[in-house]
This record gives C-alpha cells, sequence and structure tokens, in this order.
C-alpha cells in the first residue's frame, strides 16, 4: 500500500510540472497584460519599458527559467497587475475560500448522503419524488438566478440575512446555502442511483434473510458498497471547490479564490494565474490519491490488491 | 430413505403469492400446501419460472416490495402462522428459526466485510453474544461447515476465497443460529462437479448433527435423489405432485413428473436422445381455465381443459393432482 | 506638510524607477528641483511646458518623514496622507475604511468613518442599498437607476464629472476601408441620433457631445463647443459623393467591443448606421485583445486595428492635454493622428506660456481635430450614484474625486 502511494504521489508530481509548463504556455499564447496596464497616454516607449520591467520581453523559455528558479525559492512571482506576491494574494483569498467552501462541501455531502440514501431506500415514496424534485431543480436552475432570487427573498423582502459580507454567522447562510444548491443535487442523485444498484445485490437479500434491521442494512451493507462512485466525485468536487465557487463569491462578494482567478485570467496577470492553477493542479492530484487511498478503507479488495 | 414420522417443523397451507407490475397480476405462487418435517429434507422441484424461489421467499416473507405480496395461506412454523406476526416478530424469525442459502456464493457475500463479520451478525443479533462468545459461536459455524482453519478464515473477506468455500460460508451464517428449517435455493448450481458433491455430502452431515429441517429447491432430479426424503413438484404455481423420493422416481403419476423424471440423463440407461418436454409453460398472467399442465399433457382430456383437478391421495405420504389418475 | 514633503513625492514620483504610468509627465520634462524654503518648491523643466501644472495636481504628496522611517512596505499598510480622511483599514479585494481627518485644513467630513466595500455584482450592490446595509450605491446602470428613483424612493447625486462615450478611427489614411474617406466618417457621425439615445437609452440622464478627452472639467473646455447634428440626409449625400459601398476595395467596417454594456451601445449606432445604408459588423473581444490592437500603434496596411472602430467610454478628467496627444497626433499610441499641422497645432497650445494665448491655441487646435474624424465624440452620461435616506446634501468636491465628494456629506 505504502508503495503504491509513492509511485501515486510521484506520478503527481511528474504531471503537475507537465500542467505547469502547459499553464505557462497557454496562458502567455493567450495575450499580453500590459494591454491592460497601459493608460490612454502611453507611448510605445513606455510600454516597451513596462515589458521589461515585468519581463515579459524575454523568450518564453528565459522567462520559464526565470519561472522555475522562483519556485526553487519558493517564490510563485509578483501580481502585473496588484505589484505584489502572488503567494500573497492566495494566502488572503484561500482563507475565504476555505470558510465557504468547507462547510459548504460538508453541508452538502451529508445532505445528499442523507437524502439520496432516503430516496433509494424507500423508492417511488414521496421522499423519492421530493429528492427527484430538488435534483431536477437544482441542475436546471441557473446558478446566478437562485443566487439572486434568494438574496431577494431573505434579505431584501424579509430582512432575515445580510445581503453580503461576512463576520457574522448569519453572512454564511446565504452563500453557503447557495453553494450546497449547487452541489447536492448530482452528488444526490448519485448516492441515490449507487444504493439503488447496491440494494438490489443478493449480498443484500441475504443480509435481510439474516434478520438484520433495515437500518443496519441500509447503512452498514448497502452503504459502505454504494459509496465507491461517489466517492471519486466527492474528490472531484472538493478538488474544485478552490476556484468553483466564482458565482458565489461574485454575488454575495465573498473575496475568494474563484473571483482572484477569474480576474487574474482576465487581466492576464501571469504569476497570479500559474500560482492558483499549480494549486488547483495540486489539489486535484492530491484529492485523486486521497480518493484511492479512500478506496482502499471502503473496498477491502482494493486494498488487497495494491498491497 | 423415508425418513421416521417425526413432528413437522413448517406447515403451509393454501399459499398464494402474486405480484402486481404494470402489465397485471403475475399468480407466483397460487394455493400451496406442504410441510417439513424434522431432520428431513424436501425437494421443491420444477422448470425455472414455477414458482420454487417464491415459496422459499414468503416462508421468509421477503418478497420484493412492493410488488410481491402474499394473498392468503397459512404458515405455520413451530405451531406459529408466520403470516400473524408483526415486522419486527418476523425479523426475529429470520436468519434464528428460517435461514436461506442463495444459488451464487459469488454475489451473496458482502465484499466489503470479513467471513467472520458476516458470520456474527446474525449471532449478535439473535443470541446477544458478544466479543469472545460471539467468535466462539463463529468459529462453531465455520467449523460445523467443515472450513479449514476457522480462526484465519474469519479475518478473510470473500474475494479472498474459492467459489466452494465461499459457499461454505454462506452455510455457514445459515447454520450459525441454529436455526429450525434452512431453505436452501440451488446453492449447487454455480458450483463445478465435485465441489458440489462435497457440499451435497457436507449438507447431510450437518442435517444429521443439528436436525434441521430443509426445503431443497433445485431443478435437479439427481440432486433430489441424493439429497432428498421427500418431493413436491411445483408447475406454473401449483404443486402438482408429492411423494417420497423413491417412490417418485419408481412410480411417478403425474404427466409432467413423468416428464421430468424422463428427461434427467441417467447412467444405468441408455436413451438415444432425452426426453422433452413439448410447449411452453403458461404465462402466470393469463391461466388456463383448467389443469394448468393440460396444453402440454400427452394424456388430457376435455374436464382437464375445463376444471382443475383436485387433491387425489395415491399412496403412503403420495399425493397428485391430476384427473387422469385414478 | 512642507517643500521638503513635496520634493521627497516628486523625485519619488518622477524616478526612473516608479513603475507607475502616470510618472512620465513629471519625469519627461524633468531638468532638477529644489526646496527654495519650507513653503517654496520648484521644479525646473528643460523646455517650457504649462500644461504641467495638470499632473501636478494628481501628484498626492507624502509625508517625507514618516515614509523614510517606516519604508514603503510598513508605509503600504499605514499610510498617511494630507486628505479629508485617515486610514483605518484595508482588506484586499474587499474594503476600505477611513475616518474622518479632524484637523484638516479645509472640509472636515461630517460622517465619522466611511467604509468603501468592492461589491462585484450590480443586483448585490442594490439589494444592499435596499436593506440599509450601505448608503451609497456606485456604477449602477440607467435603467435600474431610474427605478429605483422613480419607484423606491431613492435620490440620486453626481459625484465627478460625466462619462465620455466616443469612437476612434485608427489608420484612416493607409486603410483602403471605407473608414479611410472622410466623408464616410463624417456621414457616419451624423447618422447618429444622439438627442434619442439621450432620451431613450439614457432616460435623460445623458447630452449629446464630448469627444476624446475634451469634455466638462477638461483643460481648455467650452460648452458652447457641439457634436454633430443628427442628419441623416446629409449623411447619406456623403456616402454617395464617397461612392460607398463599390469605390472600396475592403467594405468590412468592424467595430471592436468588449463584453458588457459597451455591446448595446454598439447595437445602437450599428442600428443608425444601417439606417443610412452602412453595415458595421460587431467583433465582441477579450480585453487584453481589445486593448492590443487600441493601445498599439500599428499602422500597417492590413493590421487588425486599421480601418476599424474602437469605441471608448471614460470618465472625464482634468487631465486631458496629454491623452489628446495620444488621439490626434502623429505620436499618439492610437495609431489614429497623422496631420502636421495637426502636430503643430498641438505643440503650439501646450507650451504658450500665456495663459490667454494658451487657451486660444487650444481652442484652435481642437477646431482643427475636430474636422479629421479621427474621433467622433457620441454622448457624455451623468456621472449618477444612488443615495439612501441617512445621508444628506452632498456639498463641496462634488466634481473631484469620489472621497473628496464623501467629505461633503452633509448629515439629513
Amino acid at each position: 500500500m505504502s508503495r503504491y502511494i509513492v509511485i501515486r504521489i510521484l506520478q503527481a508530481f511528474l504531471a503537475l510540472i507537465g500542467i505547469t509548463v502547459l499553464v505557462f504556455i497557454l496562458v502567455r499564447a493567450s495575450g499580453d497584460p500590459t494591454h491592460l496596464i497601459i493608460t490612454p497616454t502611453s507611448t510605445p516607449e513606455e510600454i516597451a519599458n513596462l515589458k521589461k520591467q515585468l519581463g515579459l520581453d524575454k523568450s518564453y523559455p528565459e522567462q520559464f527559467v526565470v519561472f522555475i528558479t522562483g519556485l526553487a525559492r519558493g517564490e510563485f512571482g509578483d501580481s502585473i497587475i496588484k505589484r505584489k506576491p502572488a503567494a500573497e494574494m492566495i494566502k488572503e483569498a484561500l482563507p475565504n475560500t476555505i470558510k465557504l467552501g468547507l462547510p459548504a462541501f460538508f453541508i452538502a455531502m451529508a445532505l445528499a448522503l442523507a437524502l439520496g440514501v432516503l430516496a433509494a431506500a424507500k423508492r417511488d415514496s414521496i421522499y423519492d419524488a421530493g429528492v427527484k424534485l430538488v435534483a431536477v431543480l437544482g441542475q436546471a436552475l441557473p446558478g446566478f438566478w437562485v443566487a439572486i432570487m434568494a438574496m431577494l427573498l431573505f434579505s431584501v423582502r424579509l430582512r432575515l440575512l445580510p445581503v453580503a459580507g461576512y463576520g457574522t454567522l448569519k453572512h454564511y447562510v446565504l452563500p453557503v446555502g447557495t453553494m450546497v444548491f449547487f452541489l447536492l443535487p448530482g452528488m444526490m442523485r448519485l448516492v441515490r442511483s449507487s444504493m439503488l444498484d447496491v440494494l438490489d445485490a443478493e449480498y443484500i437479500k441475504l443480509a435481510r434473510i439474516k434478520g438484520l434491521s433495515e437500518t443496519k442494512i441500509i447503512w452498514k451493507h448497502a452503504l459502505r458498497n454504494a459509496l465507491i462512485g461517489p466517492l471519486t466525485t466527492a474528490g472531484m468536487i472538493f478538488a474544485s471547490l478552490i476556484t468553483g465557487a466564482v458565482i458565489t463569491e461574485i454575488i454575495f462578494n465573498w473575496p475568494g479564490m474563484g473571483r482572484l482567478l477569474v480576474e487574474a485570467v482576465a487581466a492576464r496577470d501571469f504569476p497570479v494565474v500559474q500560482a492558483i492553477t499549480m494549486l488547483v493542479a495540486a489539489m486535484v492530484l492530491g484529492m485523486n490519491i486521497i480518493v484511492d487511498i479512500a478506496y482502499a478503507f471502503v473496498d477491502p479488495q482494493i486494498r488487497y490488491q495494491k498491497s | 430413505m423415508i425418513k421416521k414420522q417425526t413432528k413437522k417443523v413448517l406447515e403451509v397451507e393454501g399459499l398464494r403469492t402474486s405480484f402486481f407490475t404494470r402489465k397485471g397480476e403475475v399468480k407466483a405462487v397460487d394455493g400451496i400446501s406442504f410441510f417439513v418435517r424434522e431432520g428431513e429434507t424436501l425437494g421443491l422441484v420444477g422448470e425455472s419460472g414455477c414458482g420454487k424461489t417464491v415459496t422459499g421467499l414468503s416462508l421468509l416473507r421477503l418478497l420484493p416490495e412492493p410488488a410481491g405480496r402474499i394473498l392468503g395461506g397459512k404458515i405455520y412454523l413451530d405451531g406459529i402462522n408466520l403470516l400473524a406476526l408483526s415486522k419486527k416478530e418476523m425479523r426475529a424469525v429470520r436468519g434464528k428459526m428460517i435461514s436461506m442459502i442463495l444459488q451464487d456464493p459469488m454475489t451473496s457475500l458482502n465484499p466489503v466485510y470479513t467471513v467472520g463479520e458476516q458470520i456474527a451478525e446474525p449471532v449478535r443479533q439473535h443470541q446477544g453474544l458478544r466479543g469472545e462468545n460471539a467468535r466462539e459461536a463463529v468459529i462453531a459455524a465455520l467449523r460445523l461447515l467443515h472450513i479449514p482453519s476457522p480462526e484465519l478464515r474469519l479475518r478473510d473477506y470473500p474475494f479472498q476465497l474459492s467459489g466452494g468455500m465461499r459457499q461454505r460460508v454462506v452455510g455457514a451464517i445459515a447454520m450459525s443460529c441454529n436455526p429450525r428449517l434452512l431453505i436452501a435455493d440451488e446453492p449447487t448450481t454455480a458450483l463445478d462437479a465435485t465441489i458440489q458433491a462435497q457440499y451435497l455430502a457436507l449438507f447431510k452431515e450437518v442435517q444429521k448433527k443439528t436436525n434441521v429441517a430443509i426445503i431443497f429447491i433445485t431443478h435437479d432430479f439427481g440432486v433430489v435423489a441424493r439429497m432428498c426424503h421427500r418431493v413436491a413438484v411445483m408447475y406454473a404455481g401449483k404443486i402438482v405432485e408429492t411423494a417420497p423420493t423413491e417412490v417418485i422416481f419408481k412410480q411417478p403419476r403425474h404427466p409432467y413428473t413423468k416428464a421430468l423424471i424422463n428427461s434427467v440423463p441417467r447412467l444405468d440407461r441408455k436413451v438415444e436422445r432425452l426426453y422433452s418436454i413439448e410447449g411452453q409453460p403458461p404465462s402466470l398472467m393469463n391461466l388456463p381455465p383448467g389443469c394448468r399442465f393440460c396444453p402440454r399433457c400427452p394424456e388430457a382430456k376435455e374436464i382437464c381443459r375445463e376444471q382443475e383437478p383436485a387433491e387425489k391421495q395415491v399412496g403412503p405420504e403420495h399425493s397428485v393432482f391430476c384427473w387422469q389418475v385414478s | 506638510m512642507t517643500a521638503h514633503d513635496v520634493k521627497f513625492t516628486v523625485d519619488r514620483f518622477a524616478s526612473e524607477e516608479s513603475t507607475n504610468p502616470w510618472s512620465q509627465y513629471l519625469r519627461n520634462n524633468l531638468n532638477y528641483t529644489e526646496v527654495v524654503d519650507d513653503y517654496t518648491f520648484r521644479y525646473h523643466t528643460n523646455t517650457p511646458e504649462p500644461t504641467l501644472l495638470v499632473p501636478f495636481a494628481w501628484t498626492r504628496i507624502l509625508p517625507k518623514k514618516y515614509f523614510e522611517e517606516v519604508g514603503q512596505e510598513e508605509f503600504r499598510k499605514r499610510p498617511v496622507g494630507s486628505g479629508p480622511w485617515k486610514f483605518v483599514e484595508h482588506v484586499p479585494e474587499t474594503s476600505f475604511k477611513l475616518e474622518a481627518n479632524t484637523e484638516h485644513w479645509f472640509q472636515v467630513p461630517e460622517f465619522q468613518y466611511v467604509v468603501d466595500l468592492q461589491v462585484p455584482e450590480e443586483m448585490t450592490r442594490i439589494s444592499m442599498l435596499r436593506t440599509g446595509e450601505v448608503d451609497i450605491a456606485l456604477g449602477i446602470s440607467t435603467d435600474r437607476l431610474v427605478e429605483l428613483r422613480d419607484k423606491e424612493g431613492f435620490r440620486t447625486v453626481q459625484i465627478g464629472d460625466p462619462i465620455i462615450w466616443s469612437i476612434s478611427f485608427p489608420g484612416t489614411w493607409v486603410t483602403n476601408k471605407p473608414t479611410g474617406d472622410i466623408r464616410v466618417r463624417q456621414a457616419m457621425s451624423l447618422a447618429i441620433n444622439r438627442q434619442e439615445i439621450c432620451d431613450t437609452f439614457y432616460q435623460g440622464l445623458a447630452k449629446p457631445g464630448g469627444r476624446w478627452y475634451m469634455h466638462p472639467g477638461s483643460y481648455g473646455w467650452d460648452p458652447s463647443w457641439q457634436a454633430d447634428p443628427y442628419d441623416p440626409e446629409r449623411a447619406k449625400q456623403l456616402l454617395e459623393e464617397a461612392g460607398y459601398p463599390h469605390a472600396f476595395a475592403d467594405q468590412t467596417i468592424k467595430y471592436y467591443v468588449t463584453e458588457g454594456p459597451g455591446v448595446d451601445q454598439a447595437q445602437l449606432l450599428q442600428g443608425y448606421w444601417a439606417a443610412v445604408g452602412i453595415d458595421v459588423q460587431l467583433e465582441i473581444v477579450d480585453s487584453v485583445q481589445w486593448g492590443g490592437m487600441f493601445f498599439v500603434r500599428n499602422t500597417e496596411p492590413d493590421a487588425p486595428n486599421v480601418g476599424n472602430i474602437f469605441p471608448w467610454s471614460f470618465s472625464s478628467t482634468p487631465n486631458s492635454v496629454y491623452h489628446s496627444a495620444n488621439m490626434y497626433t502623429s505620436t499618439g499610441v492610437h495609431s489614429t493622428g497623422n496631420d502636421q499641422k495637426a502636430d503643430a497645432l498641438y505643440v503650439r497650445a501646450t507650451t504658450e506660456r500665456d495663459f490667454e494665448k494658451a487657451r486660444q491655441y487650444w481652442t484652435e487646435f481642437r477646431e482643427y481635430v475636430e474636422t479629421l474624424y479621427y474621433n467622433v465624440g457620441i454622448v457624455m452620461i451623468e456621472p449618477n450614484v444612488l443615495i439612501s435616506d441617512k445621508l444628506g446634501e452632498f456639498t463641496t468636491f462634488k466634481h473631484l474625486f469620489l472621497y473628496d465628494a464623501l467629505a461633503g456629506i452633509k448629515k439629513p
């Protein structure tokens, strides 16, 4: 098992290098950030000067060497637009993202699990119909619209919650709620269909024959087998949360990573884009490994194969 | 091989089970009666789809919900009508009083729990044993089914065991609480021939030790000959003939039984080709008014088409449902 | 604050190390600086440049002693200036908190604190105004602004100078597209019903006129300067004279715009042009691509900017002289100017030391470049913000910057 993990980490590291090179090239191929910094009065010499100061006059390989040597020292470079270290900007935005993303993730996953299992266990009942409705709504309604409607209803009309900002627990309700609303349906459907598959299995029949209670059958025998599919998705959702809450962050004015990335890409702020993509890539790759390890915990067969 | 007349463990009277589908009612089991004695093995024989497995699941009240429903009849286990029990009381019967072994050992064990855990569950549930006591009971069950080094095996996961071993584990689960009745639903069809023979021998031994009553569901008369004391032949949701095993082979009375026995390949008889029954069993959604076998029956007369045959006693513990038997 | 602080600030701002794009104005013509006495600072230029007054007005004075004591990093965290507000707190990408400077020489704010929230979504800003979480909402689109004003009783106040929307024609002298013919450009201007845009699209919150850095609040502005009238007949006549479209080898005219309100504006113009028979294609591009075309001088005949149209909406700014050079003279980055007379008029206007003469020369320069149709002004949009009942009158500095305007708010 540990040998397997070491191999997976090495693979992930290679993938990270590949992604870094790719992002480095792509972001540069997509436009020149100096075009956003210059003013209506800038002269061609000043533009050239600016490029030189930012190191953008050098060839790609030369820029890459600068970038890599910086990385080796643990530096991602300074933001072209904000003129401060990209790492510092991430350090400011990341806690906000985590504060929003972690509760949203865990609430959504817990709800998805509970409701998905309930819908599967009580198939074709009123609960199942309710769960299906929530799933359809969640996937059909545009996120932007839902967030704004929630804001208009709960904040403007009912005056129950603040519109935006942060500080108190109340400030979390709307943004976290909106994110849960986005994250829940897909996961819930996945849990439901996975559970339905498992509940048809012979070993579930045998568990019933043994005289076990439905609770034990569902939460012990069925769920653990039904988790394998949803686990991968949960891992990917978790990794994507780093930059995935753009809409929520914009509407509820939450200065997180999603907004930072969108703004950095729009401005071709290379160091910031590179730093965030590397972080996201590392997160995705890391989550993959964690999911694999989690698999091994859930499914002993995988555990034995890999050792 | 007639068993000495011991106490009847199970008595079923007029059991009717249907499935309600979108297309209509499927009468899977349509008024059957039979019994099993202590230490006795009753073979429930018939083609696939005749209602054997549904009968087994009905006894456990484990029909797939909400489609499957028991519509009528009585199931007495040691004199208690199981159909009158609450859901909770019924759960206490399952695994403790009645056990069942499913067909495919590859799929009937939960892949993510150890063998020991899966055997321990009914022990904990029904006997209230914990810790070391539960472990002892698990090891005893594994020993009963002749599983070598049970102390080690109980830590194994199903995928680490061979098919034959797994089916023994399923047997150990079934026997772990020392049940009164064991329903074995074609437990050997998924095993290869030598393993099959071992498994059957093992079962006989287990029965001798525990005096458990067994309902052996099969379509294989070879297995019946080796395992069963008595046989009930099912056709299209009905029992058409019941008899002690020796009698059924020597003097089958129902035309369907005869056809089935003739279709069994035998070492002592050389035949040009195996006998096969013409036609298909009737749809359980749209049954003919008279005898259900009549469309395929070589001996059918007018009355067979019009009226359902009544039970006729033709010998000791030998009854048959056929107009042409006198 | 003394002349030493001023010298420190100007030297720092004009230094070669400064990456601020505005530094060039203080740097380009600088010979040396000196402190004459505590309240006299002198800036010596190489050649006469009266318009330098404008960049000076733009330069915020830093406290020399404090800055040198704590260094740049610490100063950024705890800045000190000389305005009506004192810095309290800055949360990146989120908010600024300022406290009234009770010792300000001219304007002590009535409100103790101002918190500036950076809220990217318009609907969120409106909601916050409705719930009372904010008292001023900026950047609200015309439709919403009018709705909230008329139906929900919020008041509007103008802060700063109008937003000027104009369009530019790069490379007119090298292109073989229709925009290379001045008659076509003039026709395009005459085809636009500016009053209608102001009355309907901007619901009365805009006025016709203004052009590239020649607008209310700009150097030498005169309210009598007017935009072209709406004259579609004359426009059609001019097009006929120019032989549009068959006289042109390449007939396509592209209007490059970035995603956002500019697209609506573009569609308005497209409609007016279509009405007189001019076909213009909208090209919606990313802002970096857009900047690459409009902010880089490229006058190759087949360059993507040449012969096409680039709109620009900007808040008016007093520092308009240097921007004008970029649009109307041949040294500009927008690839629009290419006329020796315009160049000469610009130099004359910006080097004249007699104020009255300089103003006259500037007017002559403006009148001349207007006839070149490098840039056509569309409308001037009122810089309205929405305010709640908790704020009273805006008394002073309304035409300066936001924080200056905020310093003059009375309590209701």
